[in-house]
């Protein structure tokens, strides 16, 4: 019995033991479970749903104005075969399919690639014109136009370029091929292919190093989404149980329309280029609904290496990729083996738009300043809304490659800053603040300098509207005179040629920049009333001012002489020059538009006689190497100005489709050899020669 | 009795002639059929712009002013100084309830538009109706009184 009991006891305490060393490992588990897995599967949950409930943040696009075709639009073969290449249009000498032109002679034949304009949808279409005398006869329509050239994005600091799509508007070989591509298990498992990884993990083992991956298109969404640096065993557990969670959460539909907006497809520039839509953009300058399939095979081979199968750096490597993804949609029945063929045969015809890149940034200048009055900062970076601006690309290439030239023509220490707008409308088209495409400084819109005689128009506007019984052909004194200024001190303004021709008329003042009649002009006048008149036209001025004011003694931008010069130009309907058409947001409804501006107080008769007397200027006053010594044949309009030693060299001129105003100078403000006429004008009319 | 059944005769004929009218259509007999003025005023203007003209109703018919605004906009860069145009404008404007652009266009085109015929009437009917949406009713009235102004009555023709 004894013996019993202690046989019992000693069982017992085996027990014990055995439950002890059991127990310990068991709760060590636990602690462990609950201590790290339990953290990493919220972290992993929060992190599935920081995924599922993220809201990208799409930047906003700012856009060119679209070229619109019409009966008699002015428009030369140059201009438009610019604009074609710049829009990544390509060259064919057959029948064109979308996205490419036709040309012979002066016969167009575009195939439009379509665009969703605030107006309404306009579809892919074929366009037949022709160009006689810059002039276009469209043949195929009354008025139709092509879609705008991106010029530029309002990034968040992510610098990441997507704007997603719905899945039913992908081509349905994009959405499927992706899949026969990346995963083709996926409508099958459960976010993660234990199988594929399996056989990759053999794989990688028998290597030694990691050399396949069996992750699934749910795993390389969690993978883009977390942004890994290193491949990792214990970021694939990550990717598997964020992946399996995903797909508790989500549809397959949504799933795979979240990657396609998401995948990476390589960079422009600093520029993370995402998703379909903008990959599509960047490399073929298209719509990703238009996409031929051999061009969808090349977005499809990018996924597995976007530097290394990048088809600009890596043509040749992009080939053989998209080969064997034809390959892999025929084998799987996507395409037919007719189009496999035709597709394996077709080079990889990536649009060349990124080579003809032009420097929009000082327009963009503009944009910003427009917009930043309606628009916060958070809207135009998260809230991808399209913005509609003026910008003719063709007039700022124009522009651009003009003042590049200006120490050609001048001396090397020498800047240059021009604005040019649209001369019925006040549309701006384009601006360019430096000869050199480097400078940061936007000469343009912040270079504030005397406009010197750039003043006389305004000055005998300012005559004509409130002297009465004044008009251009009143007689003026160009004389020597002294006049006292409000701190009693002297001042004797000369004229250029240090000459005085005595009593001239008031017509033959202007036109010929006569600084003395145009003092007495002044003084009859008074300095108060030109001051009051000059502020009714929107400027602001120190009333303290010299009487030198009637010369041009006042500080202003090109971009505010350029309004000025627009009343002339518009005849005074248009008060501001505009960058921005209308801003739209992602779902295409229009949130603003330029506002209708109400014209100048001045009347039109009045403008017209200055009008008449600026072309005489063109034609035989101080302006007159524009038809002379430039030959240029057209009707135009304009002024010179220069300040003291040359050091602004200024011209403001016009005809009937631009208006543009020309400054030349040092930024140290030091003395320069140039009037108005032998500096600004020089670039002014190599500017309208190219227009 | 011949000369008088030659007489009667004639009479027949002559009063047949009188009531019958001149195969013309009657916009071209009678020209301010609609407004009252015999002195009407169409400007002449490309062929795009009428186009953009009748997109602009089209969208205005399904009530999408916003984009009937935008098409108009493409037509006045063609045409920046007509006042069809601008009238067009303004009544869509008025349309999306914006007055005070409706009351800038009106405004130009009473302006620098046509002083006689149907433009001209449509261009103060919308001043008159943006100035008392916004509240002027001073410029209501003036605009409401200048209507009269824009009918050139016929003179009486014998």
């Amino acid at each position: 019995m004894k013996q019993n009991t202690t046989l019992a006891k000693k069982k017992n305490k085996t027990k014990i033991r055995w439950f002890r060393w059991l127990i310990k490992p068991a709760i060590f588990c636990v602690g462990v479970a609950i201590g790290l897995c339990s953290p990493w599967y919220f972290y992993i949950q929060h992190v599935t749903n920081s995924i599922i409930h993220e809201t990208w943040e799409v930047p906003s696009v700012v856009y060119a104005r679209p070229l619109e075709f019409y009966q008699g639009l002015q428009l030369s073969r140059k201009a438009l075969l610019f604009e074609l290449d710049l829009l990544g249009y390509q060259q064919v000498t057959g029948s064109p399919q979308l996205g490419q032109y036709q040309v012979h002679n002066n016969a167009f034949d575009i195939h439009s690639k379509g665009f969703n304009f605030p107006d309404g949808k306009q579809p892919p279409q074929r366009i037949k014109l022709n160009i006689t005398n810059s002039a276009v006869a469209l043949q195929s329509h009354e008025i139709i136009r092509l879609e705008p050239k991106v010029m530029g994005h309002f990034f968040s600091s992510a610098f990441e370029n997507r704007h997603p799509m719905k899945l039913e508007q992908m081509p349905n070989s994009l959405v499927q091929g992706i899949q026969a591509v990346e995963d083709r298990e996926f409508k099958h498992h459960h976010g993660v292919d234990w199988w594929g990884i399996t056989r990759a993990m053999v794989k990688n083992i028998m290597a030694g190093k990691i050399v396949q991956g069996g992750s699934t298109i749910t795993q390389q969404l969690v993978k883009n989404k977390l942004q890994y640096d290193q491949q990792s065993w214990l970021r694939k557990l990550h990717e598997a149980l964020a992946a399996t969670l995903i797909e508790a959460k989500l549809s397959k539909k949504d799933i795979l329309e979240m990657y396609l907006n998401e995948i990476f497809f390589g960079q422009d520039g600093k520029v993370a280029i995402h998703g379909v839509v903008d990959a599509a953009s960047f490399y073929f300058a298209k719509p990703v609904e238009r996409l031929a399939i051999h061009e969808q095979a090349v977005l499809v081979g990018i996924i597995k290496g976007p530097s290394w199968y990048n088809p600009i750096r890596n043509p040749e490597r992009a080939i053989q990729r998209r080969n064997v993804v034809l390959k892999v949609w025929h084998d799987t029945g996507i395409i037919n083996t007719q189009t496999w063929q035709t597709a394996q045969a077709k080079p990889l015809g990536l649009s060349q738009h990124r080579k003809l890149k032009t420097d929009y940034d000082d327009y963009m200048a503009v944009v910003k300043m427009q917009l930043k009055r309606q628009f916060s900062d958070h809207e135009l970076k998260q809230n991808g809304l399209r913005i509609f601006t003026n910008l003719d690309p063709y007039v700022q290439y124009i522009s651009n490659q003009t003042a590049r030239r200006t120490r050609q023509w001048l001396d090397a220490n020498m800047e240059a800053a021009m604005v040019i707008s649209n001369a019925r409308t006040g549309e701006l088209l384009a601006m360019t603040g430096s000869q050199s495409p480097h400078s940061q400084f936007n000469r343009a819109l912040l270079a504030r300098r005397q406009i010197g005689s750039l003043i006389k128009p305004l000055v005998f506007l300012a005559a004509l509207e409130r002297l009465s019984g004044f008009d251009l052909d009143s007689m003026l004194e160009d004389k020597p005179l002294r006049v006292s200024t409000r701190d009693g001190k002297a001042w004797q303004p000369k004229n250029w040629d240090q000459q005085s021709q005595g009593r001239i008329t008031a017509r033959h003042a202007l036109v010929h920049s006569r600084n003395q009649a145009t003092v007495d002009l002044g003084l009859r006048l008074g300095l108060d009333n030109l001051i009051d008149f000059l502020e009714s036209l929107g400027l602001n001025i120190n009333r303290a001012q010299h009487p030198s004011l009637f010369l041009g003694a006042i500080e202003l931008t090109p971009f505010d002489v350029q309004h000025l010069y627009a009343m002339f130009s518009t005849q005074g309907q248009v008060q501001k020059i505009n960058a921005i058409r209308s801003v739209s947001d992602a779902d295409n409804q229009t949130l603003s538009r330029s506002k209708t501006t109400v014209n100048h107080p001045v009347s039109k008769q009045n403008i017209a006689q200055i009008n008449q007397a600026m072309h005489l200027t063109t034609v035989s006053g101080s302006a007159r190497k524009i038809t002379g010594k430039f030959a240029l044949t057209g009707h135009y309009f304009g002024k010179t100005g220069t300040t003291n030693a040359g050091k602004d060299s200024w011209f403001s001129g016009f005809d009937s489709r631009y208006l543009a105003t020309v400054w030349v100078g040092r930024d140290d403000n030091q003395a320069t050899p140039y009037s108005g006429s032998s500096g600004a004008l020089v670039l002014w009319a190599h500017l309208f020669k190219n227009l | 009795m011949k000369k008088t059944g030659t007489i009667l005769l004639m009479i027949a004929v002559l009063t047949a002639c009188q009531r019958t009218k001149p195969n013309i259509d009657d916009d071209i007999r009678n020209p301010s059929n609609e407004h009252g003025s015999v002195i009407d005023v169409t400007p002449m203007l490309p062929d795009a712009v009428w186009s953009l003209i009748e997109q602009a109703e089209a969208h205005k018919k399904n009530a999408a002013f916003s984009q009937a605004i935008n098409t108009l906009q493409r037509a006045l860069r063609i045409a920046p100084h007509s006042p069809l145009v601008q009238q067009h404008l303004a009544e869509m404007f008025l349309a999306e309830g914006q007055y005070h652009e409706a009351l800038l266009w009106a405004e130009k085109v009473t302006n620098q538009g046509p002083q006689f015929g149907q433009l001209c009437q449509r261009a103060r009917r919308v001043l008159s109706l943006a100035a008392e949406m916004l509240g002027e009713t001073e410029k209501q009235g003036q605009a409401l009184d200048a209507i009269a102004s824009c009918v050139q009555e016929a003179k009486p023709r014998y």
